[in-house]
């Protein structure tokens, strides 16, 4: 059901943030948590620099790319997984145990042997999105009609039309989930290794904020971000509720 | 296997790495970082936890409040968890007390939209025997909202474990000196990639430990709320 949001109501949300805002400006004290003006006539120095563009387009090209690697790791693992019962026996608890480690302990790993770059970024995001959805795309398969590979067997589908006719179809619903997610975790990812690693992007132009205790660019950055967040969260909900109307995200 | 006879420094034999952390995993060890590491993540974890709960049920269960601060709470769901570090190390500086309050705000939001959004849609025909009953609004969100929502909640929380688990080690790798995460950053630093390994493969367990520790937990708390996941 669409929430139809009267103006009053968004007045309200404003005030209440600004309210929020300013109490804890006032509890932490403003050198620490700066007043809402301060942080939007930096916000505004901000976003008329180029370098904040820069590190903006940066930011997303890395996401993306780790999130196309991801996706096509996560899906040549689990179809080779999932398709093959012993398989997926002796895989269960090496993904399960990869998965439980935070991603993040790899990065010095990274940083150790290939240094701290745009590809430190690209790989460990990449890394999180593959063991973030290949659990998805595996319990869709595993939920694939078994009617349907009957079907398939009588007409004597080659490998990969059963793959793409059969099996994707019945996966997207459930990876669509998982790629929503992943998306998500990409971002927070590369801005994590911005912000550890000081790879390029906005998490080391947070980084930088807070190393210079410059605390109104620090907050003008975190906005930036939860503005992106809420950006990649909505595209990718808009994308699914347009290809499975049938069920809607929130 | 394939790392049986490994001469990659960057990729020692398990070998290697288990005589390592035989002479690493002392008990002055265990007693300051694992410690540490426990201190931070439960105690961040079961503040935020309940905190979200009981936001997340007052704010759900009426429609102006819901109406207002869902839009705030998505927005700042939407900052990923690692931002937030660096502006609570600023304020309140890099020991105990901030990485535990990373952690608690790490998890505090998603479990509260969880909450939220779960508390928000209790069937009506529960609602309406709470109203028939006179039940008060605090009493129909602790009495009736709440165990209604159990099992949202319950995957809510399962899936915050690994966000703590993640911002525990984010926050001890940011200048903390001590815990888990601070002994695999502090490895890499002094080359010590062995002992760097040993690390990983402990938060690895402990993810995994955690995981399987919350299945179990789900499994007494709300049965029936495992078996509809079965059956899905």
């Amino acid at each position: 059901m669409a929430v139809k949001r009267k103006p009053i109501l968004l007045f309200c949300t404003l005030l209440i943030s600004f309210i929020l805002w300013e109490a804890a400006s006032f509890l932490a004290g403003a050198a620490y948590f700066p007043h809402i003006w301060v942080v939007l006539a930096d916000l505004a120095q901000l976003v008329i620099s180029v370098a904040f563009w820069n590190s903006l387009i940066l930011t997303l090209l890395l996401t993306s790319i780790a999130f196309v690697v991801g996706v096509v790791c996560a899906s040549t693992i689990a179809i080779m997984v999932a398709l093959n019962r012993s398989g997926e026996l002796a895989t269960r608890g090496v993904l399960n145990f990869v998965r439980s480690i935070p991603s993040v302990v790899f990065l010095p790993l990274l940083v150790a042997s290939v240094g701290s770059s745009a590809k430190t970024a690209v790989l460990l995001a990449a890394f999180v999105v593959t063991f973030k959805l290949v659990t998805y795309i595996i319990r869709g398969i595993g939920e694939t009609d078994p009617r349907l590979l009957d079907v398939a067997k009588v007409m004597n589908l080659s490998f990969f039309t059963k793959i793409w006719l059969v099996y994707l179809p019945s996966t997207i619903a459930l990876a669509s989930t998982g790629l929503r997610l992943s998306a998500s975790r990409a971002f927070g990812t590369v801005v994590a290794t911005g912000i550890i690693a000081g790879t390029p992007g906005l998490g080391l132009g947070l980084l930088t904020a807070e190393t210079n205790a410059n605390n109104p660019r620090l907050f003008s950055y975190v906005l930036v971000m939860g503005v992106v967040g809420v950006w990649i969260y909505r595209l990718f909900t808009t994308i699914e509720n347009q290809l499975f109307r049938w069920r809607r995200s929130v | 296997m394939l790392l049986q006879n490994s001469t990659n420094p960057y990729f020692p034999a398990p070998s290697e790495i288990f005589t390592s952390a035989r002479s690493t995993l002392t008990w002055d060890w265990v007693s300051t970082s694992l410690k540490s590491s426990l201190t931070t993540l439960l105690g961040g974890y079961f503040i935020g936890a309940i905190l979200g709960i009981l936001l997340g049920a007052v704010i759900g269960s009426q429609e102006f409040l819901r109406a207002v601060f869902t839009p705030i709470t998505n927005f700042i769901r939407s900052i990923p968890a690692v931002a937030k570090v660096p502006v609570i190390m600023a304020l309140l500086g890099i020991g105990t007390a901030s990485r535990i309050c990373s952690v608690s705000v790490a998890v505090l939001f998603p479990v509260l939209m969880v909450t939220l959004r779960a508390v928000a849609t209790t069937d009506e025909q529960l609602l309406d025997n709470a109203r028939l009953m006179g039940y008060g609004t605090y009493r129909t969100i602790f009495s009736v909202r709440l165990p209604a929502a159990t099992g949202q909640i319950l995957a809510g929380l399962q899936a915050a474990v690994q966000v703590a688990l993640f911002i525990m080690v984010i926050s001890e790798m940011l200048g903390s000196g001590i815990g888990l995460g601070a002994f695999v950053i502090h490895s890499q630093q002094t080359f010590m990639i062995e002992d760097m390994w040993t690390g990983i493969l402990i938060l690895g367990a402990l993810g995994l430990f955690l995981n399987e520790a919350f299945l179990i937990l789900e499994r007494r708390i709300a049965p029936w709320y495992f078996k509809s996941k079965e059956i899905r």
